[in-house]
């Protein structure tokens, strides 16, 4: 890891925190859960965008112009 | 409002030092061999800030060294301590049963970039053509080579998966996530097979100097919760 930046380093640690503490771990649907439950998670390069289902729409749009269709997430099969 | 960080597999846990979202006071509310850290949050509810992740995560990792702790995802609230041990009593077996399996282990997570400028695209782009017969002729050109980079890349991310993947007792991974994320996996580990994991990671950056192999962690077992509450 030695070759790389801090900046990417810190970007990727913030990637996988997010990645984990708003889809995984103990997950309950609350008598007040936040509606972050429903949040997308959309990765635009490395750059990971918070945002909602609605919002990722047109964010996506943006990032991939010729691909208005891509899917939000590859499903999450291991391999 | 009381705001669940994690439950952890001790009932009368010596609460740390560190502060809740937003300033507030920890505290434990326990059930059998089990307690909930919560604190009383006020309106308007935490936002997943930065700052806010942080210190969700925070909470659950000061609970980490002296406790097995289960992760609770961020923003889960609830009305009353009679609502959190209703759910610490139905679903006690379950919990129990994953917090017996997690002990003592921890999990690392795995992010390999491609350089920039070699990504796989996830799609193949447009084409152009004189003709039907010429545009079909060059789309499937671009798809075949779409999908032999496809493959080439599912087989460099299986080559660094597998060696980590041995040392796990659970793993999870996808590939190609964007088309700068090669591989995404994260990996169950006994917390004394950290630094030989580590060492691992090191060994496969070094062989593939123009990838980035960032590993992360060590986390608490987000990945790896079975436990599934339903009210």
């Amino acid at each position: 890891m030695r070759n790389n930046s801090p900046d990417l380093a810190q970007q990727v640690t913030l990637l996988d925190l997010l990645d984990r503490i708003l889809q995984k771990g103990v997950i309950i649907q609350g008598d007040l859960t936040l509606a972050v439950a429903d949040v997308d998670l959309v990765y635009v390069g490395l750059r990971l965008l918070l945002t909602s289902v609605d919002t990722a729409q047109k964010m996506r749009s943006a990032a991939y112009p010729l691909e208005p269709s891509r899917p939000s997430l590859a499903p999450k099969t291991p391999f | 409002m009381l705001y669940l960080y994690a439950i952890i597999d001790q009932s009368l846990p010596r609460l740390p030092i560190t502060a809740g979202l937003a300033g507030t006071r920890l505290f434990s509310l326990g059930y059998g061999d089990l307690a909930a850290i919560v604190s009383e949050v006020a309106a308007p509810l935490p936002q997943p800030t930065e700052a806010n992740a942080w210190q969700h995560e925070a909470v659950i990792e000061a609970f980490m060294a002296q406790q097995t702790v289960l992760p609770v995802r961020f923003g889960t609230v609830f009305s009353s301590e009679t609502a959190i041990k209703s759910i610490l009593e139905t679903h006690y077996s379950s919990l129990i049963a994953d917090l017996q399996r997690l002990r003592h282990k921890v999990e690392l997570g795995l992010r390999v970039l491609w350089p920039a400028q070699a990504e796989v695209p996830l799609s193949p782009p447009k084409v152009s053509g004189e003709t039907a017969k010429t545009y079909l002729r060059a789309r499937l050109a671009l798809s075949q080579q779409a999908q032999a980079q496809h493959q080439e890349a599912e087989a460099l991310a299986q080559r660094i998966h597998t060696p980590l993947a041995q040392l796990a007792l659970e793993h999870t991974s996808q590939i190609l996530l964007t088309p700068r994320l090669l591989l995404t996996a994260a990996y169950l580990l006994p917390q004394d097979q950290v630094s030989l994991f580590q060492q691992k990671v090191l060994e496969s950056q070094e062989l593939r100097p123009a990838l980035q192999i960032l590993s992360t962690g060590p986390w608490p077992a987000y990945n790896f919760i079975r436990v599934k509450l339903n009210e």
